[in-house]
């Protein structure tokens, strides 16, 4: 049982605390024994049963891709040195490769940087969108809790074997991507991580996603790298400004100053979400494209569709809420978002 | 004993109340004496009673009258008590003897002339909803009126046109005389004409109209002056269902009580639809001043109170609705005498949306300047516009110019009733989800913030759809709230048991914006 190391205190004590034993006690109890494999293979096994961590299960669990099968991400098969062995766990990758957005940033984000990201995901809500992180303290963590609480995909890339929960105070969040979503690694099960893994997982993160958000990032630092890496792999950067007092957007602002494209408010986000197109349907193309072509007034609009007055309210209604387009001065126009999904 | 008593109706502020008038003869110099009305008012009537008496050759008994009223009375019409009065007297001093059959059976409405004939009264149709005795008495002018009552109402009334016809019906001679047929009443005027259907409205217009009227919600209509927008007004009040019998007498009393009776006749079917006009003041508008006449507020009960032109109304006028549009009732008067009277209205207002009126139009060219078009918006902003429900933006239709030529066609008479059918149903949707909890009649428009979650449940599933996230997509809570009533009345016209997410969507796009447009 590769029960990990802090969570078998936790189980100790959940033990002591059922029997309610004292202080005094627990001292003596434990005296009995040598060593702690000694007093953990006393423990009764329905303790352990509450935490279904990573039994050799698990490990049976684990899949193998190989850079020729064909499941094997598109967009990672177009990097420089892609991995040969992909080790995952977790739901099997298939995903809509178009729809795939990494969002990563510092270990110790400020308020603003959790806000931001936590904004972030809340915008792309749609079920088709995957994201994509490392699962590590701090923004990476925060947006894939988030998509998780969203109902969305997300793929975690560790810098230790897949069946490793690095770090180990994220636990829940591994149970939860095991269940929900998936988890990469590059590294054969088992694997510890070292400090030099990191890079090497941080071109994984950027290759498997088409746009990358860097939230908050400081100058030197392993988010850095997998912009640059990024930009490298010919990947869309986009960096959230901050203040040029906080030292945790100084990263941010050089990779602005490099080339990656700034996101100034909400709605510019739009730009890198294709999700939208996926769910309109031949109507709903037909009226934007109309829009775009003759402004119409609602008469000609039902002449030209041949619809119900009640089903263009309907589609007018849904493009309008999905901020595709926008009824001014009595006429409706297309917004940017709606400019995309024109063909 | 010299004594009499007569049974008369009045009506007070709206309601109509029965009232005994007593007269008794003292020994003792001749004076006139009432208690229950205002001294000045009932010296006045005295003095209209004894001229006329005197001028017909009657005679005043040269005796103390005496004259008690049931009920204090505040706000009557001035001479509704004059012919009660005078027959009282007469009675009472014995010039002449009442027959049997009507002794302390028959109810005397009327007023009188100096020259002794019988003058209308206001409100008949409404006294004749509550009956106290078998037999009436009636001025002939005020037969119209009749025309709803049941036939054996009808042959106990007896229409007099002076005061010794009345005399006449009191002795019980000719009675037949005074009798009136049914057939006499429904002169050919009133069975003629058939409904008038409405004109062919561009389709947004007439789905809006649909909607609105079938919840009861309160429109805003933005149009340029070449788009229906103008047609609305003469053709929105045919849309109207019928009403059912209790809401036709509620409003034939209104009508009647107002002296409006030939209004009732000439439409019909009453479809209550009052504009406001701009001149209006704060008295016309809710009703008031000393006899709480009612307002037009009133006067629009179960019916359109019609807004033409927003902007040529003062501020004052409009926030003056605000209060009635939440209660749907008004209260007039003061202290002591306090009156409530209905006040559930449709509010529909249009509005151009800039000075000149083109500012939607592309092939015209408008100059307004955009401070104008802000000035525009701000009166109806200042006022009432969280009060409205539904906005419709009509522009100017190509297709229509062409087909119409400029002649607005009707609507054919399937597709009227088709439409009827719709809203009728839609409105039985609404009264049956009250009646599950044990509500008064509301329509979706007006249903209680704390019946929110009960009428208007919707599944998880749906606000996940719509929102996506964003629970109340960037919509005040008012306008959310808005939004889910639309949408429950759009379900109700497909006749769809849950809101979906296209009802939504559909409620969406008519929805109030905060810029207006």
């Amino acid at each position: 049982m590769a029960y990990l190391y802090n969570q078998r205190w936790q189980i100790l004590l959940e033990f002591f605390e059922q029997k309610r034993m004292t202080r005094s006690i627990q001292e003596n109890w434990l005296k009995q024994y040598d060593s702690i494999e000694e007093v953990f293979a006393k423990l009764p096994q329905s303790q352990f049963e509450k935490f279904p961590l990573i039994s050799s299960d698990e490990k049976g669990k684990i899949r193998v891709i190989t850079l020729l099968d064909p499941d094997y991400p598109k967009l990672l098969k177009q990097i420089d040195n892609p991995p040969v062995f992909l080790y995952l766990l977790g739901n099997n990758l298939s995903y809509n490769e178009d729809l795939t957005l990494s969002i990563i940033g510092s270990r110790h984000p400020t308020p603003y940087g959790e806000k931001v990201t936590n904004l972030i995901v809340d915008y792309f809500s749609h079920p088709d969108i995957t994201i994509i992180s490392g699962m590590a303290i701090g923004i990476d963590s925060i947006a894939q809790k988030k998509a998780l609480s969203n109902n969305l995909n997300s793929i975690a890339v560790l810098g230790s074997g897949p069946d490793v929960c690095y770090p180990k105070s994220e636990l829940r969040l591994y149970q939860n991507l095991i269940e929900k979503g998936s988890i990469i690694s590059e590294y054969p099960p088992g694997t510890e991580p070292k400090r030099y893994h990191f890079p090497m997982r941080n071109r994984i993160i950027s290759g498997l996603a088409k746009q990358l958000i860097v939230t908050e990032a400081g100058r030197k630092s392993g988010t850095m790298l997998t912009a640059q890496a990024a930009l490298e792999q010919g990947r869309d950067v986009y960096a959230i400004p901050g203040s040029i007092f906080m030292k945790e957007s100084q990263g941010c602002h050089q990779l602005i100053n490099d080339g990656a494209k700034i996101i100034m408010n909400l709605e510019e986000m739009s730009q890198i979400s294709h999700e939208i197109i996926n769910s309109l349907n031949n109507h709903e193309l037909l009226i934007i494209n109309l829009i775009n072509q003759f402004r119409p007034d609602f008469d000609y609009l039902q002449k030209l569709t041949r619809l119900t007055a009640s089903a263009i309210l309907v589609t007018l209604g849904k493009l309008e809420s999905l901020d595709l387009i926008k009824q001014k001065n009595g006429n409706y126009y297309l917004t940017t978002k709606g400019f995309h999904c024109i063909k | 004993m010299k004594y009499s008593k007569i049974n008369t109706s009045v009506i007070q502020g709206l309601s109509v109340r029965n009232i005994d008038l007593e007269v008794s003869l003292l020994k003792g110099l001749p004076r006139f004496e009432i208690s229950g009305l205002s001294v000045r008012k009932g010296q006045e009537m005295y003095g209209r009673v004894k001229a006329t008496l005197l001028n017909n050759g009657y005679q005043i008994p040269r005796m103390s009258i005496m004259c008690h009223l049931s009920e204090e009375l505040q706000q009557v019409q001035d001479n509704s008590l004059d012919l009660a009065l005078a027959c009282a007297i007469l009675i009472a001093d014995d010039q002449i003897q009442i027959s049997k059959k009507f002794k302390e059976d028959i109810t005397i409405i009327g007023g009188l002339n100096l020259s002794g004939e019988v003058a209308a009264i206001k409100g008949v149709y409404a006294m004749l909803q509550q009956p106290k005795t078998r037999f009436w008495i009636l001025p002939k002018m005020t037969k119209d009126e009749l025309i709803f009552q049941p036939e054996n109402q009808l042959k106990n009334c007896f229409l007099v046109e002076d005061i010794n016809q009345v005399v006449d019906v009191l002795t019980n001679k000719n009675l037949s005389h005074y009798q009136i047929d049914k057939y006499e009443l429904f002169s050919e005027r009133i069975l003629s004409e058939p409904i008038a259907l409405p004109k062919k409205l561009q389709p947004l217009g007439q789905l809006a109209i649909e909607i609105a009227v079938a919840g009861w919600h309160p429109a805003l209509i933005v149009g340029s002056p070449d788009s229906d927008k103008p047609l609305l007004k003469n053709n929105v009040a045919q849309f109207l269902p019928l009403l059912d019998d209790q809401s036709y007498i509620e409003i034939r009393s209104l009508y009647s009580i107002k002296g409006l009776w030939q209004d009732v006749l000439a439409k019909k079917e009453i479809q209550s639809f009052e504009l406001l006009d701009p001149n209006y003041s704060k008295q016309e508008i809710l009703g008031g001043r000393s006899e709480l006449r009612p307002g037009v507020i009133t006067m629009a009960h179960q019916g359109i109170l019609y807004l033409e032109d927003i902007n040529m109304y003062k501020l004052d006028q409009i926030r003056l609705l605000r209060k009635p549009m939440d209660d749907q009732f008004v209260t007039l008067g003061s202290q002591n005498n306090q009156q409530v009277y209905p006040a559930n209205f449709l509010l529909l207002a249009s509005m151009a949306p800039c000075p000149c009126g083109y500012f939607f139009e592309e092939a015209q060219s408008c100059d307004c300047s955009k401070t104008d078009i802000n000035k525009f918006k701000e009166k109806i902003k200042l006022t009432i516009l969280d009060k409205f429900q539904l906005t419709i933006i009509l522009r100017e239709s190509a297709i229509k110019k062409i087909i119409d030529n400029g002649f607005q066609r009707n609507i054919t008479k399937q597709e009227y009733k088709k439409i009827i059918d719709r809203i009728l149903k839609a409105r039985s949707q609404q009264k049956l989800r009250c009646q599950k909890h044990n509500l008064d009649y509301a329509f979706n428009s007006n249903v209680k913030p704390q019946n929110f979650l009960d009428f208007f449940r919707l599944s998880n599933k749906t606000l996940q759809q719509y929102g996506q996230g964003n629970k109340r997509k960037n919509l005040s809570l008012n306008a959310f709230q808005n939004l889910i009533r639309i949408a429950r009345t759009i379900a109700d016209l497909n006749e769809d048991q849950d809101i979906e997410l296209k009802h939504l969507y559909e409620a969406y796009t008519l929805r109030v914006k905060e810029n207006i447009y």
